[in-house]
């Protein structure tokens, strides 16, 4: 029997009443509980390609491993980009729980399917690069995640929580370097300015487009999986960066930002036709994303051949 | 550290005890003991579940059935039921657990309150701070 139910089940009604009762009242749907199948495709879709987006996250830090300033720089972000390692697994997990495998969620990533954050379309051009990440996309990802933290789906909030846990870390470090670059020489103010300049903006979008021109919104917040609006912790995300960055010595790439009597930061329009074109795969780095993902599984083969390969033999030494 | 695999979880909601599903990964067996988890609370949490206890039965299902009469304190929103033999479990020598945490004590730079940085409740462009300032004079 499915546990997944849809429209033309004669107990839909019923069942969509209970289902969204218990979401009413706070509870965390676990899996193996009734759902209905729209739940459980939203849901696919969105940890899946928040899994995705972890690991595709790790390429653009990646390509500075090898060209950290300093050592315990380079041990730090080598613990970040592990971490994030980590924090695709979790999700991925996450995602089996609704019946998907891996193998499926790969496939839809490779071919090009399945998207992952616009964020990471988007090239690491400096060193300062990686500290405005991580205070500024992490940064925006902490709140994005504290509030899926709260979300009706058990395995997606606990995974949440977990990776939350993690990414403070990486949000400190960031910010520690990006302030500190701010107030060194001549040279890094400009680095770190210039960092600035070029990832506040895809930042904002990061957080998902208006709630009015958000397809999923509706469906996702009467679930309890979206907890708040898109608007809602962009706001967050400025009331906190803005101060923080002003009082670094940076500026921030918005003639129009000011604050409003409530001490709101309000910002300056959007280009949003900058995010639907990376979102629809035309931003400038999304070929090289998937072509990197794709080698990697490509250059994999031989390590997943031969542990199926093994897996096989300790089978048949175990049936002898 | 406890390992299993997770075909060997036989897990069950509230829900699916209340409607007599079949528990995911439950598998016939002979008399032998169960480890049992449960989950208490809907609240956040990097758990699912605790360990309560062991208990001694002839299959999954049926160790479930004494475990909800056993631990009825609380009701339980979600239970595990493991067979013992299922689990692997490390070394219990206080030396490998303490190797297990060495790297935490040496890589400091993994904490987050490693970086000292001031937050914006304190900045000078957060007027919220500004008004605090005052009324503290």
């Amino acid at each position: 029997m499915s546990r997944f139910g849809t429209p033309a089940d004669p107990d839909y009604s019923a069942r969509l009443a209970e289902f969204e009762v218990r979401i009413e009242r706070g509870e965390k749907i676990e899996p193996g509980d009734w759902m209905p199948e729209e739940y459980r495709r939203q849901l696919v879709r969105m940890i899946s390609q928040h899994a995705h987006s972890e690991v595709v996250g790790m390429l653009p830090e990646g390509a500075w491993i090898s060209r950290a300033p300093s050592l315990k720089r380079k041990m730090i972000l080598i613990a970040k980009v592990q971490d994030e390692a980590g924090h695709g697994q979790y999700l991925y997990h996450a995602a089996e729980t609704l019946g998907v495998s891996r193998e499926e969620m790969l496939e839809a990533l490779l071919t090009g399917k399945a998207k992952y954050s616009s964020i990471f379309n988007y090239p690491t051009l400096t060193w300062a690069d990686i500290g405005t990440i991580g205070w500024l996309v992490d940064g925006a990802a902490i709140k994005n995640q504290t509030m899926l933290a709260a979300c009706s789906y058990g395995p997606y909030s606990r995974a949440m929580v977990r990776i939350c846990a993690e990414e403070t870390f990486h949000h400190k470090q960031g910010k520690e370097m990006v302030i500190l670059y701010g107030k060194g020489t001549p040279k890094q103010r400009a680095m770190a300015q210039d960092a600035i300049n070029r990832w506040w903006w895809p930042a904002l979008m990061m957080l998902g487009p208006h709630d009015a021109d958000s397809p999923n919104t509706g469906v996702l917040t009467r679930w309890g999986v979206k907890t708040k609006s898109n608007d809602t912790v962009r706001q967050e995300f400025i009331n906190e960066h803005a101060p923080e960055i002003l009082e670094a010595g940076l500026t921030l790439p918005d003639p129009e930002l000011h604050q409003d009597e409530q001490g709101n930061w309000i910002h300056g329009p959007i280009n949003w036709d900058e995010f639907w074109a990376v979102v629809k795969g035309n931003g400038p780095m999304n070929k090289e994303r998937l072509e990197a993902r794709r080698k990697a599984h490509e250059e994999g083969e031989w390590v997943r051949e031969a542990l199926a390969a093994y897996a096989v033999k300790k089978q048949s030494a175990v049936a002898v | 550290m406890w390992v299993v695999r997770a075909d060997d979880i036989a897990s069950w909601t509230r829900e699916t005890i209340a409607e007599g599903v079949k528990a995911l990964g439950s598998q016939p067996s002979a008399v032998c003991r169960f480890a049992l988890f449960r989950k208490t609370t809907h609240k956040r949490s990097m758990t699912f579940v605790d360990y309560v206890g062991e208990i001694e039965a002839d299959s999954p299902e049926s160790a479930l059935g004494q475990a909800v009469e056993k631990f009825a304190d609380t009701e339980a929103l979600a239970w595990w039921v493991i067979r013992l033999e299922a689990i692997y479990k490390s070394d219990p020598d206080s030396q490998t657990i303490e190797s297990w945490f060495a790297p935490a004590k040496e890589k400091t730079y993994k904490q987050q309150s490693y970086y000292a940085t001031v937050g914006s409740h304190a900045s000078k462009y957060n007027p919220r701070a500004a008004r605090e300032d005052e009324d503290e004079g």
